[in-house]
């Protein structure tokens, strides 16, 4: 038996953990998917560009 | 216990668990091998390697740097090439515009000189590819790409645009002539 396996039996009872409660909710999922390449492509990027500074001859 | 009869159906109760040791293993050196690799691209190579170019970018108007590059031109211009003006570069800043579908000016530059290439466009992004070196820069209006060059050899130079700005694309090439 896996490591996993043995921990689901061990305790039964307790609140399922967030990251179970993301991968089986496919919704869920699509935001995340949506939501961390907004921030680590998109926001950072505008970041990025807000900090060019302005050219001087 | 859980059982699963499917790979397509979802696991019933609770099933996640803490990562195992191989897991956290393979993790550990993902994460180690992602580190060494952005050390060696953001500090080692462009520290050691002649490979990976360094430059700048700032943020300009088009229509400044249009002006800043004709003053360039005006007070060094020593010819012209098929409408193209052609200009003895001193060594130190050097305005190179890109528009559709030239470079401008032609540069007529030194070798063992260094020189800081400035480099923006008028109107849509161009790419900047001087041939037969292997040198790639993005071209993008609004912002001045600056990168420190040093020629090495004498020859001619050909500056290709390798980023699709329209119908002329294929015809947009400028040239750099370097002397000894």
């Amino acid at each position: 038996m896996s490591e996993r396996g043995e921990v689901a039996d061990e305790r039964p009872d307790d609140p399922i953990p967030w990251q179970q409660a993301l991968t089986d909710d496919v919704f869920l999922l699509m935001m995340a998917g949506l939501v961390v390449p907004t921030l680590f492509y998109i926001v950072w990027g505008l970041l990025e560009l807000a900090n060019v500074k302005i050219f001087t001859p | 216990m859980t059982t699963r009869t499917s790979t397509l159906l979802a696991p019933q109760g609770r099933w996640w668990g803490p990562l195992g040791k191989d897991e956290r293993l393979w993790f550990a050196l993902v994460v180690a091998w992602a580190l060494a690799m952005y050390v060696m691209m953001q500090f080692v190579w462009p520290a050691v390697g002649e490979e990976q170019i360094v430059f700048d970018s700032y943020k300009v108007d088009p229509k400044v740097f249009q002006q800043l590059t004709d003053d360039y031109i005006a007070a060094h211009q020593t010819g012209t090439l098929l409408n193209i003006p052609i200009v003895d570069a001193p060594p130190g800043d050097v305005y190179l515009l890109g528009e559709r579908f030239r470079f401008r000016p032609l540069l007529n530059l030194k070798q063992g000189q260094t020189y800081r290439f400035l480099i923006s466009s008028v109107d849509v992004q161009h790419g900047f590819s001087v041939q037969p070196d292997n040198f790639n820069l993005q071209v993008v209006p609004g912002y001045v790409t600056a990168v420190t060059l040093t020629p090495k050899e004498a020859g001619t130079y050909q500056i290709v645009c390798n980023e699709y700005c329209g119908p002329g694309h294929h015809l947009m090439l400028g040239r750099i002539e370097v002397t000894p």
